[in-house]
């Protein structure tokens, strides 16, 4: 029964629309012609380019003033998968089967070759720039740390691939004309506000034209924010000239193209260390693919920075390239940059735990930093000393005996399986989120109930769970019933016309902003409140109830309605969050497949808001990132245009890949007031435990290379995603022939196959 | 052969006869419409167009008026018209081109001076008249301006406006009503076009500071004739290319019949299926404007396209007019005639109102009166000159006089009124004059009492000694069957010449032959206005020491005839001076901005609650009502009909949610009111359940169907008037706080007293809102047992907490809508909860 955009009933008169995008990188479109076919006679009108109002500009996306990207590839499609126009017609599957009937023709005549790479852009010096403010910081002298080091390793190099959302409801949007110029969109989006801007830009009204609501999201993980507002403004558009509502629901496929995803990094570094493990400096070249429009890109380089100094690196230099690339522009996914940043150090600490042959989780806990360390790494971001809990998580899991004693078991079994290996690692997580203000809006009804608005978006993350708690908490000293408030409370659709400012959910730090201006709402009711009750208790001697109380209030013209526009403090927008967590896996040296025997995760939440619904974040982030880590592959062919467009191809975690044994722990650290209520943030941060998977699987690909002879059998590199296919390309594609050969060359005394 | 032939006519045909017509346009096919179809339900549910507005149904309000035009594809000639889409089929409109509000202007393609005006002119308040008024005021200055039309002489207008003058202006909205402006500043956007203004006379507006600035034509927006393009060239194309074709005569696609000739006419009658409880014959339907269906019909035969019924032959004798000639069709030939033909013109120009003149038969409103007793003016002075008819039976032509036509007995379906021919009197000794006396004198409402008199006179009329040779005297609409000659008074008046005594007797005469039926309203007042009208005419023939009547009777009205040089008072024109003061010193605060929207109401463009895009899905309810003040409700059953067919369900108390309750309304602690009179109808017209349909209409015609059983046993008689009340202590408490507070000590201040004037007694009746737009919500659930509630209302925060209540949800669970109000006036207050409750 619930809602999502495309379950509300079409309006009457309602078309529909599809995507036709451009198959080449960069070329003019020279004509759109459909098929003569029984599909494209369904074909009602085509909506490109020229039917932007005059006034209006073809922009499909735009965060402040990183720039835009277009609407429409027009004239020239700028890359593979972008929208050349919008198939108008009578259904949703009509107007998919008539945008498959479009034939696109192309010329690439006077326009410079597509540039698709990291590399081609360095060639090509094409980047976008990281404004001043959003750059990461290098920290001491890297020449001096370099200097220290009793080893280097010069030139290594990794590389991860981008990952796609893979929300379960796709891009969608309504967009319903009305008076006046105005238009109401109903989007699934994480950026309502934004939606409304780009809007009425692309229509050339003024803001207040354009209502977008937005009640819930069928997931999100970022792919909801910059992406959804394409179709949004592709509704618009197609319904404002049209004057009937538009509606769009993309298809998988035509999602998977023109999503964008995650953005694919290679990093090359060089660091150095002592032989005891510390480290003692670090230059990263960090090139990323950005695609074509800066989208989100600009906030990359400084997430990636501040999840990879998890480590005390001594002193950390790096010069960061974001690529300019005629793909599909790249955006935030889930721990956008972060994930990336945290598997680099992870593939760094491998390498240099490989080249000194030491156990790796020792040089990890030997690099972890000290309280003053942090401080170096983060500034004032670091926090104080008691909340730095990532040594006591990490003890906790990895220098246990248990720990010891597993580690131990794994390494008997290796000993005495050949084809099956298993391996053990430990990673540390560190993950900085920055507090963003938020506004809320708490409203008593004239029964008592009670209507909330925040600035966030359910994007299933339990916002508006977590707002409801928070609206019963704040007024709980109003109501003698504190437990029943809770069932009063409704947090009503996003409506960026009724609350404005609502800005985006992501960063995982709306839930606890919203949560915050509610309360701050509250207080406000409260103060209002509270003499009419005491007044009442005064007459009556006993606990007023919370009807009589609203009745009573409302007589008296009480303004029952109280907004808040809630701003961190300026000394505290930035907190880090803290996890760590133990994976075993076993692989099957003969097919590459990987089990993951178990996995411990403990992640502090602070003072969790809802644990249940925390819970349920650190458990669905981590699954989404052994997705990213293991087995997604968002591949595209020669022109950058995905090939992996559906279920058939692209694999996210099902129910059999899960971890067999799956344990986490919530701890809390110290309460700190700063923090809303000492919560701490849960959306993204437990994604980057899914690098433990990823370790494990190198440590027990480690233990198949050393049984199997195959050349340098400690230093490799495992790129993200490690398939199936990586797996056993790392233990050796010829593993079988090794092994035959092996017992060939000791024939005389034939040991079973194990 | 007619069956035969019909039949496989009807399938041959079938794809070239579906109803091609063009909105604003665009080309639009009727397909598949059930034929009872008005082309404003067509337009509001198959077009995007909104601007046309339901308010009254019954041709009487010009919210829905809307231009249509015809084009002769042999004269290569475009004639447009206004019309009531609420009446009009749209069955009736192939090949026709409609223009509405946002035709001739939008948001999009630049707003029409007319909308700018009445803007600029401030005319427009809630707006659900506006859209209407526009059209009515466009319509005028299409015929105005129409090339080749000569109105206020053959001049062309100065620059900037239109040969529509100032009295036509007046008249231009005269059908069209308005609750909230008190019209003033409407007649001032449209005489803004008038050729013979005086810009000066114009009232506030936004184009020039009153008293400051110059009133100038350049300050208007723009108007120039002919921007508006009203036949779209395909359209034209599609006629031409259509010419050759043979039409087929008589279709029947979708129920919708239309005979070229008599003959196919009868072929009509004649087939199995004709059953006149099921077939409806219309010539332009604004007959269901009055006698409204009391059922759906399947099929319907539309008679205007017969050759026969659309002659006007005019020769030395007289004039015949076929009977599907429409009214303003029949004015415009009378107008050219002789005094009496002319007096039959200004008289048919007070009959109904302009929209419905253009597409109103004289035809059919002749049959109205002879089969439904309809209180005709055209019957009365038709029957004044001496008219006859023809009639077609089903065995043979008739011809009749007009007298014997009235007194027969209701004639059947299948008997056609032809034609009517009014013989040419000449102007030589015959005096004729025709009264109406209605409360409003431009027309637009039936007359109390409508009277024609033709005398033939000998003798000296400069002398005043007149002698009566014969004389006619017809009085209709008093409460009588039809149009009646007064015979007595006029064998009394024969030979006679005109004295006060002579009149007196007529007088009395009159009076025992004026006898308004039981049941008729104020019956005294019509025998006066009969005695009135009779003396008005006789006096004028009388000698000089008969003070001619000037006839100014209350509401205005007056004898048709002219007031001997003077002005009649109906004919003056409006004038207007409103004086203000402005300040800046807030500014804008204080500034006389136009209204927020008004274009866009102008336009049609602005969203009413019935203009929003009805939801898939949607159904639609209407309400039965208990016509019992105080009984049990026994039970509810539909009567066996076409529309009781149409029946969804029917919502009762009894679908009120577990947890909700029987409330409608209700303001804070003062009491509710019940939702459903149940299970006793506690005032006759409550609520007693809601019948829900597929469409409005099918709800509201099976609405009408429901029969309610009522028994009153065990209860207390109604308690109905104040009277009632006082005698059985019925009273509402008056809370304290709201109670007023007497002053000072009455005894001591009577004591004061030297006079006293005990039991003076005074009474004031009630008055009913009439907001356009009358009551209206659309509700839309939602997940989670909420709903959202768009409402037509007042108080949309009382309508959130009634509807919670009813339906038991907690309050957050309810969301209410309200954009704008078409005219409250208190009306949207605590009666708009009970249609957002249902």
């Amino acid at each position: 029964e619930a809602m999502y955009v495309d379950d509300i009933p079409a309006p009457k008169d309602c078309l529909y629309g599809a995507f036709m995008y451009s198959t080449h990188p960069h070329a003019h479109v020279k004509s759109v012609n459909f098929r003569s076919s029984l599909a494209s006679e369904k074909v009602i009108t085509v909506i490109s380019a020229k039917d932007i109002p005059v006034g209006g500009k073809n922009v499909g996306s735009g965060f402040r003033m990183l720039g835009e990207e277009a609407l429409f590839g027009d004239p020239v499609s700028e890359f593979a998968g972008q929208n050349i126009g919008i198939v108008i017609a009578e259904t949703q599957k009509y107007a998919y089967m008539a945008a498959k009937q479009a034939v696109i023709d192309y010329s690439t005549e006077n326009l410079e070759p597509p540039i698709l790479t990291i590399e081609d852009a360095i060639q090509h010096n094409s980047y976008f720039q990281t404004p001043p403010f959003l750059a990461p910081r290098p920290v001491g002298d890297i020449d001096q740390g370099m200097s220290q080091a009793d080893h280097k390793i010069l030139s290594g190099e990794v590389k991860l691939e981008s990952q796609y959302y893979f929300y379960m409801e796709t891009q969608t949007a309504l967009a319903i004309p009305d008076e006046d110029n105005c238009i109401t969109v109903y989007s699934s989006t994480q950026l309502p506000e934004i939606i409304q801007n780009v809007v009425a830009d692309c229509l050339g009204i003024p803001y207040h034209n354009v209502r977008v609501i937005t009640r819930r999201v069928g997931g999100g993980f970022g792919g909801k924010g910059m992406k959804s507002t394409h179709i949004a403004c592709a509704c618009a558009v197609a319904a404002f000239k049209l004057r009937r509502p538009v509606r769009m629901y993309l298809d998988r496929k035509t999602d998977m193209i023109m999503a964008g995803g995650r953005h694919p990094m290679k990093a090359k570094y060089s660091v150095g260390f002592k032989s005891d493990g510390t480290l003692t400096a670090l230059h990263v070249d960090l090139g990323i693919n950005a695609g074509i429009s800066p989208d989100l890109s600009p906030f990359i380089p400084a997430a990636t920075i501040a999840c990879l100094n998890k480590y005390n690196w001594g002193a950390l230099a790096f010069d960061i390239k974001l690529c300019k690339t005629n793909v599909s522009s790249k955006s935030a996914v889930r721990a956008p940059g972060d994930v990336q940043g945290s598997f680099i150090a992870e593939a760094i600490i491998e390498h240099v735990a490989s080249a000194l042959g030491a156990d790796t989780n020792a040089v990890r806990r030997k690099n972890l930093h000290s309280v003053e360390s942090l401080t170096k790494f983060y500034g004032d971001a670091a926090g104080d000393a008691p909340t730095y809990s990532l040594i006591d998580i990490f003890d906790k899991l990895a220098s246990s005996p248990e720990y010891r004693s597993r580690a131990e078991a794994v390494e008997r079994f290796n000993g005495g399986s050949r084809w099956k290996k298993r391996g053990i690692s430990c990673v540390p997580i560190t993950y900085e989120v920055a507090l963003r203000p938020t506004p809320g809006k708490v409203s008593i009804l004239n029964d008592g109930s009670i209507a909330v608005e925040v600035g966030g978006v359910e994007l299933g993350q339990g916002l508006y769970t977590k707002v409801k708690q928070m609206t019963a908490f704040g007024l709980r000293e109003l109501c003698p019933d504190a437990d029943g408030l809770l069932d009063k409370v409704r947090v009503i659709q996003a409506d960026t016309l009724s609350l404005i400012q609502g800005s985006f959910t992501g960063g995982s730090t709306t839930s606890e902003s919203s949560c915050e201006a509610v309360r701050q709402s509250c207080t406000v009711l409260f103060e209002r409140l509270k003499p009419i009750k005491d007044s009442l208790e005064a007459k009556s001697g006993a606990a007023a109830p919370w009807s009589a109380l609203i009745a009573q209030a409302k007589m008296a013209s009480v303004n029952l309605s109280a907004h808040a526009y809630w701003k961190p403090d300026p000394a505290f927008v930035k907190y880090i969050n803290y996890g760590a967590a133990v994976s075993e896996v076993e692989i099957d040296v003969l097919t590459g497949a990987t089990t993951i025997m178990r996995s411990d995760l403990v992640y502090d939440c602070g003072q969790s808001l809802n644990p249940a619904v925390d819970l349920g974040q650190v458990e669905g982030a981590f699954v989404q990132g052994v997705g990213f880590f293991t087995n997604e592959d968002y591949a595209t062919n020669a022109d950058g245009l995905v090939v992996n467009d559906g279920t058939w191809t692209y694999k996210i975690p099902t129910v059999d890949t899960i971890p067999k044994q799956f344990n986490v722990e919530l701890i809390s650290s110290a309460r700190d007031k700063k923090r809303v209520l000492s919560s701490k943030a849960s959306g993204e941060p437990p994604l980057l435990l899914a690098a433990s998977v990823h370790c494990a699987m190198r440590e027990a690909i480690r233990a198949a290379r050393t049984d199997f002879s195959v050349n340098s059998p400690l230093t490799f590199q495992m790129d993200v995603p490690a398939t199936m296919a990586d797996v056993k390309e790392l233990c050796g594609l010829d593993v079988v022939e090794r092994h035959l050969q092996s017992l060939s060359s000791a024939a005389e005394v034939p040991t079973p196959v194990a | 052969w007619a069956v035969r032939a019909m039949g496989s006519l009807g399938k041959d045909a079938a794809a070239g006869e579906r109803v091609v017509l063009a909105v604003n346009g665009a080309r639009h096919e009727a397909a598949g419409v059930d034929p009872s179809t008005t082309l404003l339900e067509f337009l509001r549910t198959r077009t995007p167009v909104r601007g046309p507005k339901l308010g009254c149904g019954e041709g009487g309000c010009g919210a829905c008026v809307v231009l249509i035009s015809k084009y002769d594809p042999a004269t290569d000639e475009v004639t447009e018209f206004s019309a009531s889409s609420c009446l009009t089929l749209v069955g009736s409109l192939n090949h026709c081109s409609v223009t509405t509000s946002e035709g001739i202007g939008n948001t999009r393609d630049g707003y029409h001076p007319v909308q700018q005006r009445l803007a600029g002119f401030h005319a427009s308040q809630c707006g659900f008249c506006t859209p209407g008024m526009c059209m009515s005021i466009f319509s005028s200055l299409v015929k105005a301006d129409k090339p080749g039309t000569t109105t206020a002489g053959d001049h062309a207008p100065p620059p900037g406006f239109s040969k529509l003058t100032c009295a036509e202006a007046e008249h231009a909205v005269s059908g069209n009503l308005c609750r909230c402006t008190g019209y003033r500043p409407i007649l001032d956007a449209c005489k803004s076009f008038a050729a013979d203004v005086d810009l000066e006379d114009l009232g506030l507006n936004s184009f020039w500071k009153k008293g400051t600035d110059r009133a100038d034509v350049g300050k208007l927006p723009e108007y120039s004739s002919g921007s508006v393009c009203t036949f779209p060239e395909f359209l034209k194309s599609e006629i031409k290319g259509q010419m050759n074709d043979v039409p087929a005569a008589i279709a029947g696609e979708d129920g919708w019949y239309h005979p070229r000739s008599i003959q196919e006419l009868h072929s009509l009658f004649d087939s199995n299926w004709f059953d006149e409880n099921s077939v409806k014959i219309v010539a332009s339907n604004t007959g269901a404007g009055v006698y409204k269906d009391q059922d759906l019909y399947d099929k319907y035969i539309d008679i205007k396209g017969i050759a026969e019924l659309s002659v006007i032959d005019r020769n030395s004798k007289g004039l015949e007019i076929g009977a599907a000639v429409s009214i303003s069709k029949a004015i415009e030939v009378f107008s050219d005639g002789t005094p009496v033909f002319r007096k039959i013109a200004s008289h048919l120009s007070k009959v109904a109102s302009p929209f419905v003149r253009n597409t109103a038969t004289v035809g059919g409103n002749v049959i109205m009166a002879q089969r439904l007793q309809f209180p005709s003016d055209i019957a009365t002075v038709l029957l004044a000159a001496g008219s006859t008819v023809t009639i077609q039976t089903a065995s043979k032509m008739l011809c009749l006089t007009l007298d014997e036509f009235l007194e027969q007995p209701p004639c059947d379906a299948k008997t056609i009124l032809l034609s009517i021919f009014v013989p040419d009197w000449g102007s030589d000794n015959v005096i004729f004059e025709t009264s109406r006396v209605a409360p409003r004198p431009f027309g637009n409402a039936v007359s109390y009492v409508n009277s024609a008199f033709l005398a033939r006179t000998s003798g000296d009329g400069a002398s005043g000694e007149l002698i009566i040779e014969d004389i006619c005297l017809a009085f209709g609409a008093y409460g009588v069957d039809h149009t009646t000659r007064a015979r007595k008074v006029e064998e009394f008046l024969k030979g006679q010449s005109v004295s006060a005594p002579v009149i007196l007797e007529a007088v009395r005469l009159l009076k025992d032959t004026i006898m308004p039926s039981e049941g008729t309203t104020h019956p005294e007042y019509r025998v006066s206005l009969a005695v009135s009208f009779l003396f008005s005419f006789l006096s004028s023939l009388g000698n000089n020491q008969i003070e001619p009547a000037k006839a100014i009777a209350p509401n205005g009205s007056c004898a048709n005839g002219s007031m001997n040089g003077q002005v009649a008072s109906e004919d003056l024109q409006i004038r207007s001076r409103q004086e203000l003061v402005f300040n800046d010193e807030y500014k804008p605060v204080g500034k006389p901005i136009t209204k927020s929207g008004a274009e866009l109401q102008a336009s049609g463009e602005a969203v009413y609650v019935d203009d929003i895009p009805a939801p898939k899905d949607c159904i639609y309810g209407a309400f039965i009502y208990s016509t019992h003040p105080h009984a049990h409700i026994k039970g509810v059953n539909f009567r066996p009909s076409l529309a009781s067919e149409k029946v969804i369900g029917v919502i009762t108390a009894k679908d009120i949610p577990a947890g909700g309750k029987n409330v409608g309304a209700g303001i804070n602690m003062l009491g509710t009111e019940a939702l459903f009179g149940d299970p006793v109808s506690e005032f006759a017209g409550q609520n007693i359940g809601i019948v829900i349909a597929e469409t409005q209409k099918y709800a509201c015609m099976a609405a009408k169907q429901a029969v309610i059983e009522y028994s009153t046993e065990n209860l207390q008689p109604p308690i109905l008037t104040i009277e009632d009340a006082i005698r059985h202590n019925s009273y509402f408490q008056i809370p304290p706080y709201f109670a007023p507070r007497p002053v000072g000590d009455f005894e001591q201040g009577m004591s004061q007293a030297d006079h006293k004037i005990l039991s003076g007694e005074v009474k004031l009746e009630s008055q009913y809102y009439f907001y356009m737009e009358t009551q209206t919500a659309l509700a839309i659930p939602d997940e989670d047992n909420c709903i959202t509630v768009y409402s037509s209302t007042q108080l949309p925060e009382i309508i959130q907490n009634v509807v919670a209540d009813c339906l038991g949800i907690p309050y957050h669970n309810v969301r209410v809508i309200t954009r704008r109000v078409g005219g409250g006036f208190g009306g949207k207050g605590m009666k708009s909860t009970h249609v957002s409750s249902f």
